[in-house]
């Protein structure tokens, strides 16, 4: 296993490579430049070629690639075109939000979608089953930022107002320690709910098939007809097998924890990185954008790494030379 | 299914409704006040004068887009950076209610009688943030910045006409452009600069910009140039804070994100896409402001109207959809004013479809662009027929009467330039050749998106046909004023107060040259208008190209978007809202203290 591991962690870095020469090339591909939005006629177009050359952005393709590369390997992300401090510093703002939300939305989706799997395929074809069903699917099929404007509707603005309706702390606050933690958690529950509630029928319905389809087997038959009570059966024996493709979607949901969420967050104006990753695309930012390229290859590469982690960890029949 | 299972879908299906709501279809509100007027019917400014300014609270304003957090007059590249540079700076001008310049940093100002001497005292009682005070030394800081040669923004252009600037900059352009043939290395390149930059400081700039003493500044022109006082009001920096740092890192100086300015509120803190922090400046010039906090928060354009309505914004910027929502409320007040910018249909005028006047008469007869501002703009709009909009102060509504639409004529005049056959479809052919073109248009401004398809409806109508593609905008900006590629593009453009339009339809410029209009005429008027700087003198010169430019159609004008501001009256008392916006006064508006 180990083995394994240390094999592919060396594939890593070459794949990394490979994905920001692709991703560099294509974002260099779509037309404009940084500089191309700005149409000012109060603008010396002396000075905006002066400082297209600053910024290198007429050099040849693979000069430009390998400045990246450079700054790269010395740890270096490079500078914003737009906002004009360095990259780290504009992503480092934004992963701590990003991360609160990525894992208190995952958490929601698997603290609700498992039991609800369970739930209908254990009452299969009852009323119980028809329920929890329709319940996950109407949550997927409302779009999640009109279940974002409905939540505020309701528990926010216009409606009960125990909640905050934007943000993540309230503004022109200073506080910090606990209170500061309270008072972000406080702005993160409607983001989180809008984001979870509508992706807990993905994972609903794979716990729920998985189940189905292992509740069928034979071994299971033998544990009963062994007198193990039936919480046992499930819980010890079923559970575990019909949870191999669950962990699987778990670790390719790594990088949607942290960028996947645009919509959500310029609903409630949470800083994340979807919306800089949005705001970036427009304005053609390419540090920007091939530091948060690079993150997300990575968190990908990461998340099917521990897949296949888990996945040999969850079932005992994997076996990796 | 099961009757049960039904009635559980049916009752899910109509709880997820319940945050739908039927609007009835949006008329002009009955009653509503004249166009013109700044205030909503039923404000009565009066009733507060009875009420005396009370001390302390927040304001919550509100903008709809992250600024980048360059917080400095002469580098920000963008509006928002903008609101919160107005709030923190001041200028040496500033506008009065006709939107003429006056004074704000000087106690007075005097132009020589040729035009080409600007005087400024300045005021003595202006100090910075810091307690530091204000001197002409921050004055004669501010514009020799710009002129830098390794000034880091984009302004430098605006200054081109002081005391030997011309020279210097084209001595500039002549070593870059021997750096790019190779001839010279960068560092010689550097080292030639700055040798033309060292010889303008002791010699022509002495006169350009001088500070006589620690109150005066003397402005010296090369020639009469109106838009220079205009360029002259730009916000100044603090010369003791920037003092020594080198001028091409300009941009990594602290005093960028945190600015230390004159103006009525200074900056305390920049919550990344969340809020701007901003406290009261105590020894303002124009008085110590009432409100002791503002705080300028991001919002999402949809949620704003029920952050307003809640009472979590006291200030937002509206569209005119949104108008019908807001309304009833007599806790809300609506300011509308014409905005200070137009958007248009631009022809590349090297398609030879285009280079016929009269077909481009045709095409602004044929668009129906009433509809458009009653519809679209809901009536918070104006038509357009020049550079200049309504409510600019050089806007003559005599010069040019709007025009409506006419397709009769429209057909009359494509008849007249030669269109005359039609094809199985139904479109106009001359020589085999169909009347058509591609209309690019750009994605984020809901109005002017939704523009484009009743443009290619109206166009049909009298045989022109219209392929639309929406492109994103720095795509769009690229493909019109770069690479030259678009035959018909929707854009913008914002009019700054002096009527002088600058490059924008100077065909050899990068901004004229998309269209490529060329006008001898057009560029005489320009010339000679902005020689003058009586306006009585200037009028009847942009009275005449405003009438050349309806006659010769460069582009299509097409409307202006009145600028909608809502406030919250029960909050934010001392209004005196007029064509400056609402908030202009902010130093003078208070909150009542059962209101906090």
């Amino acid at each position: 296993m180990a083995g394994f591991i240390v094999k592919r962690l060396t594939q890593l870095l070459p794949m990394l490579l490979g994905a920001s020469l692709l991703v560099f090339a294509v974002i260099r591909l779509a037309p404009g430049d940084p500089y191309s939005g700005l149409i000012d006629p109060r603008m010396d177009p002396a000075k905006v070629a002066e400082l297209r050359q600053r910024h290198c952005l007429d050099c040849p393709l693979l000069t430009q690639y390998w400045h990246w590369l450079s700054g790269i390997v010395r740890g270096d992300l490079g500078t914003s075109i737009r906002f004009r401090i360095p990259v780290s510093e504009l992503i480092g703002d934004r992963l701590g939000p990003s991360l609160a939300l990525g894992v208190t939305s995952e958490s929601i989706v698997l603290l609700a979608g498992i039991p609800f799997g369970i739930l209908a395929a254990v009452r299969r074809g009852t009323w119980v089953d028809t329920a929890v069903t329709a319940v996950a699917l109407s949550g997927l099929a409302i779009p999640a930022f009109f279940f974002g404007l409905l939540l505020l509707r309701w528990l926010s603005l216009g409606g009960l107002q125990i909640l905050p309706s934007a943000g993540f702390t309230t503004p022109g606050s200073q506080l910090s320690g606990v209170p500061l933690l309270l008072d972000a958690a406080r702005h993160l529950i409607l983001p989180a709910t809008a984001l979870g509630v509508t992706s807990i029928a993905g994972l609903m319905s794979h716990v729920r098939s998985a189940l189905l389809e292992v509740l069928q087997q034979d071994y299971l038959r033998t544990a009963r007809a062994k007198g193990l009570p039936e919480r046992v059966v499930l819980y010890k024996h079923a559970l575990r097998n019909a949870l191999i493709p669950v962990v699987t979607l778990l670790g390719l949901n790594l990088p949607g924890l942290l960028g996947g969420a645009i919509i959500t967050e310029s609903i409630f104006l949470w800083p994340g990185i979807g919306r800089l990753t949005y705001t970036a695309l427009l304005e053609r930012d390419y540090p920007v954008l091939m530091a948060l390229n690079l993150m997300f290859a990575g968190l990908t590469l990461l998340g099917s790494l521990l897949a296949d982690i888990g996945y040999a960890v969850v079932d005992p029949r994997v076996r990796f030379e | 299914m099961s009757a049960r299972k039904h009635i559980v879908l049916i009752a899910l299906f109509i709880s997820t409704l319940a945050g739908c709501t039927l609007s009835s279809a949006p008329g002009p509100p009955p009653g509503r006040a004249a166009r013109t007027a700044p205030l909503p019917a039923g404000f009565a400014p009066a009733a507060d004068r009875r009420d005396q300014p009370v001390d302390g609270g927040t304001l919550y304003l509100s903008m709809f887009s992250a600024p980048r957090g360059v917080f400095n007059p002469i580098l920000m590249e963008d509006g928002y950076d903008a609101n919160i540079v107005g709030l923190v700076f001041a200028g040496l001008l500033t506008r009065d209610e006709n939107l003429d310049l006056v004074c704000d940093l000087c106690e007075s100002f005097t132009v020589s009688p040729d035009f080409r001497e600007y005087t400024f005292r300045l005021r003595r009682d202006v100090t910075w943030h810091d307690g530091h005070p204000f001197t002409a030394r921050d004055v004669v800081f501010t514009f020799q910045t710009i002129l830098h040669p390794d000034y880091p923004g984009v302004l430098t252009g605006e200054y081109a006409v002081l005391h030997g600037v011309e020279r210097m900059l084209a001595q500039r352009a002549q070593v870059a452009a021997a750096q790019a043939a190779g001839r010279i290395s960068p560092q010689e390149a550097a080292q030639r600069r700055q040798a033309g930059w060292r010889a303008w400081l002791e010699g022509d700039g002495r006169r350009a910009i001088r500070a006589v003493d620690d109150h005066t500044v003397v402005f010296t022109a090369d020639a009469p140039h109106a838009p220079l006082l205009q360029n002259l009001a730009i916000p100044l920096l603090p010369a003791h804070r920037f003092a020594g740092f080198p001028v091409g890192e300009l941009g990594d100086h602290p005093d960028v994100r945190r600015p230390v300015g004159t103006g009525p509120y200074r900056f305390v803190r920049y919550v990344p896409d969340q809020y701007v922090e901003l406290q009261r400046h105590e020894g303002y010039h124009r008085g110590r402001p009432h409100v002791e906090r503002i705080i300028y928060r991001i919002a999402n354009q949809d949620v704003a109207i029920g952050q307003l309505k809640a009472g979590e914004l006291d200030y937002v910027p509206m569209k005119p959809a949104d108008v019908v929502l807001v309304e009833g409320d007599p806790n809300i007040g609506l300011f509308t004013r014409p905005d200070m910018g137009y958007q248009y249909l631009g022809l590349n005028h090297r398609n030879p479809l285009f280079a016929d006047r009269r077909v481009r008469q045709a095409i602004l007869l044929a668009i129906d662009r009433q509809a458009i501002v009653k519809h679209l703009l809901r009536g918070y709009g104006h038509l357009i027929e020049s550079h200049l909009p309504v409510g600019h102060p050089y806007h003559d509504p005599d010069a040019v009467p709007p025009r409506r639409r006419d397709p009769a004529a429209a057909a009359r005049l494509l008849a007249e330039a030669g269109w005359t056959e039609r094809d199985a479809e139904g479109y106009l052919v001359k020589d085999g050749r169909p009347f058509r073109f591609t209309l690019l248009y750009p994605s984020g401004n809901a109005v002017r998106v939704a523009t484009a398809p009743l443009i290619q409806a109206d166009l049909k109508a009298v045989g022109i046909r219209v392929d639309l593609q929406m492109v994103e905008f720095a795509t769009l900006a690229d493909m019109v004023f770069g690479a030259r590629q678009a035959d018909a593009w929707l854009m913008g453009w914002g009019v700054g107060l002096d009527p002088d339009p600058g490059p924008v339809f100077d065909p050899d410029s990068r901004w004229g040259g998309a269209t490529g209009w060329r006008s001898v005429r057009s560029a005489a008027l320009l010339r000679t208008g902005a020689r003058m700087l009586d306006p009585a003198e200037r009028r009847p010169v942009y009275r005449e190209w405003a009438r050349l430019l309806a006659e010769e159609l460069p582009v299509i004008f097409l409307y202006s978007q009145d600028q909608i501001e809502a406030v919250r009256l029960d909050r934010v008392r001392g209004l005196r809202p007029d064509a400056r916006g609402a908030l202009w006064n902010i130093w003078e508006l208070w909150i009542p203290a059962d209101r906090r």
